[in-house]
């Protein structure tokens, strides 16, 4: 799933917050993110082996996700035009698992 | 005298004085300083006692062209007569002075040519100047060309961004753009992809075959850095060449006429350009010795083991607590003495220390001074690996729901949509939450701008990196601009 990515999708971050249910007295801890989408479906570049990801008009601007499904900050270099590269050589782990 | 060294780590110019050896020459190989630049890696290790035999047989004409083909000083070997010393085998990868200080910093100037050549050198600052931060990642303050002078960290900083900024870079290029850009960024790629790998902890076969193949992939694809690697004696050999064709030029077009003249002009011009590009290509080589030495990382983690432990970095980052602080701290009397004496006397508190710790783990009788200075100085228990994420940075304008919208400027309607289909996807049925907007939208939030994520580090089972995520919305962070991650 989303290529090179494997199943990880770089978003913008909105919001964090807690928010409690009183009737079940349960709190769940929350982020409302912005999700980019891969071009072409997360491929590598042949020029520069980097993916690309772009905002997309047609995706919603706020969706909730569990904090606990964050797995970290991702290096993302602007590209102009709305699109970003995801940086796979900022650390080792990234480099790793993005190729 | 019975002594065994097994490494020297070293930078080059000190091993250089330590084998006495010529500085264009590798200390672990018999290759010749004209196939330094090339990929080819099968050359004979250096045989220093073979040397030493060939001395003492045979102190003929032969014998000191060998040394001197070879770049050797059998006087200047530090190691000579050393019996149980493998002198080729003390040689260690640097990552320091031959990646980041050697190959990054050359690379560094072809690139700049490069992009002034395309008129690139721009857009590249611009995308250096716009860098967003990541843990562990230093961002530039200053523009690309504004840096004089680039150190260690900024190398290594370097490394892990510059195929991402220079792809922005070379974005759109016109047709006779695209085969070189191509060019430069497998290049630039194929470097940074060995320096990556260099820097792993454990290998396998195939990660050292995917370094033998980024290896390749460089010397196959560097000849596009070729022009910007000319030297000031090719300049001024090209200077003269351009010189004599002119004159040689200026004579014959005494009998030509005017009208001619200037059809001539644009075909000399190109003439020219050929000539310079071909001698350019003649007399500019790779042919140094940090571009070898890069062959030699491969055989070294099979042999050794992992190359950042050997890297000189350790080593002179010591020199801050070592000698620096040590320097700082003395009355500047006697300097020297002090720094010794200051750095031995807190080595021998900090050995006392970790005997103490070790005697307590073993249940010796210590008075009670001593055991809570130790809980003071050194803790014996690990602190707990991080699991969970921790949210911080409360914001005290947000209560509910409703508050939550206003904030963020988002309907409610919006939001209240998302959290019931969040509830949907996410929950289970007895533990949803409220569908009702009434009830929803009075729900107590708690705004947060902060959040830890702890990440465990590459090749590690215990070390974490705790990447902070934020989300100051239109509030500003520490009295700079807002950030949002």
């Amino acid at each position: 799933m989303y290529g090179a990515l494997r199943g990880r999708l770089p978003a913008k971050l909105v919001a964090l917050f807690k928010i409690r249910d009183c009737s079940q007295d349960t709190l769940r801890r929350l982020a409302g993110v912005q999700m980019l989408s891969p071009v072409n479906s997360g491929r590598p570049s042949d020029i520069h082996s980097l993916v690309t990801v772009q905002l997309r008009e047609d995706a919603r601007e706020f969706t909730l996700v569990d904090i606990e499904t964050i797995l970290g900050l991702a290096h993302l270099i602007p590209e102009g035009d709305g699109g970003w590269l995801v940086n796979s050589r900022i650390d080792l782990r990234t480099f790793n698992e993005i190729y | 005298m019975l002594s065994n060294i097994v490494r020297v780590i070293a930078d080059h110019m000190e091993n250089v004085a330590l084998h006495g050896i010529k500085s264009n020459v590798c200390p672990k190989c018999e290759v010749l300083p004209g196939e330094l630049g090339t990929d080819a890696n099968s050359h004979r290790a250096r045989d220093y006692a073979r040397y030493e035999h060939c001395e003492r047989e045979s102190a003929s004409d032969d014998s000191r062209t060998m040394f001197e083909t070879l770049g050797i000083d059998l006087e200047k070997n530090v190691f000579h007569g050393l019996h149980r010393v493998s002198a080729p085998g003390l040689h260690k990868p640097d990552l320091l002075h031959t990646v980041y200080l050697g190959l990054f910093k050359h690379l560094v100037d072809w690139i700049s040519g490069f992009l002034k050549k395309h008129a690139r050198l721009q857009a590249f600052d611009d995308t250096w100047k716009a860098l967003p931060p990541y843990p562990g990642f230093f961002v530039p303050k200053k523009a690309y060309r504004e840096v004089t002078q680039w150190q260690g960290k900024e190398m290594r900083n370097l490394g892990r961004c510059l195929l991402g900024v220079l792809a922005v870079a070379l974005r759109q290029p016109d047709s006779r753009q695209v085969i070189p850009f191509k060019h430069a960024l497998d290049c630039v790629r194929a470097l940074v992809d060995f320096n990556m790998m260099a820097q792993y902890r454990s290998h396998t076969p195939e990660t050292i075959a995917y370094m033998e193949e980024y290896l390749d992939r460089f010397h196959t694809m560097n000849d596009i850095f070729l022009e910007f690697r000319v030297s000031k004696r090719t300049r001024a050999k090209v200077d003269k060449q351009r010189k004599e064709l002119r004159h040689r030029r200026a004579q014959s077009n005494m009998r030509v006429a005017p009208s001619k003249r200037r059809r001539r002009l644009k075909d000399h011009r190109d003439e020219e350009n050929e000539l310079r590009m071909d001698m350019m290509h003649t007399e500019s080589h790779f042919n140094f010795v940090k571009m070898h030495l890069l062959s030699h990382f491969s055989d070294h983690i099979g042999q050794f083991g992992n190359i950042p432990m050997y890297s000189t970095e350790f080593g002179e980052l010591a020199h801050k607590e070592q000698i620096k602080d040590g320097g700082r701290r003395s009355n500047k009397n006697d300097v020297e003495r002090q720094i010794l004496h200051s750095y031995g006397r807190q080595h021998a508190i900090r050995m006392r220390l970790l005997n103490l710790n070790s005697l307590r783990r073993r249940g010796a009788n210590l008075g009670d001074d001593v055991l809570g200075y130790l809980d003071k100085t050194t803790s014996t228990v690990s602190t707990p690996a991080p699991r969970g994420r921790i949210l911080k940075g409360r914001r005290d304008d947000v209560s509910d729901v409703l508050d939550f919208s206003k904030v963020l400027g988002i309907s409610l309607d919006r939001i209240c949509l998302e959290l019931i289909r969040y509830s949907r996807h996410n929950l289970p049925t007895e533990r949803r939450l409220p569908e009702e907007p009434a009830i929803l939208q009075l729900l107590p939030v708690e705004l947060l701008t902060q959040l830890e994520i702890p990440v465990l580090a590459f090749q590690e089972t215990n070390v974490y990196d705790i990447h902070r995520a934020r989300c100051t919305g239109t509030h500003r962070f520490r009295n700079q601009e807002s950030w949002n991650d």
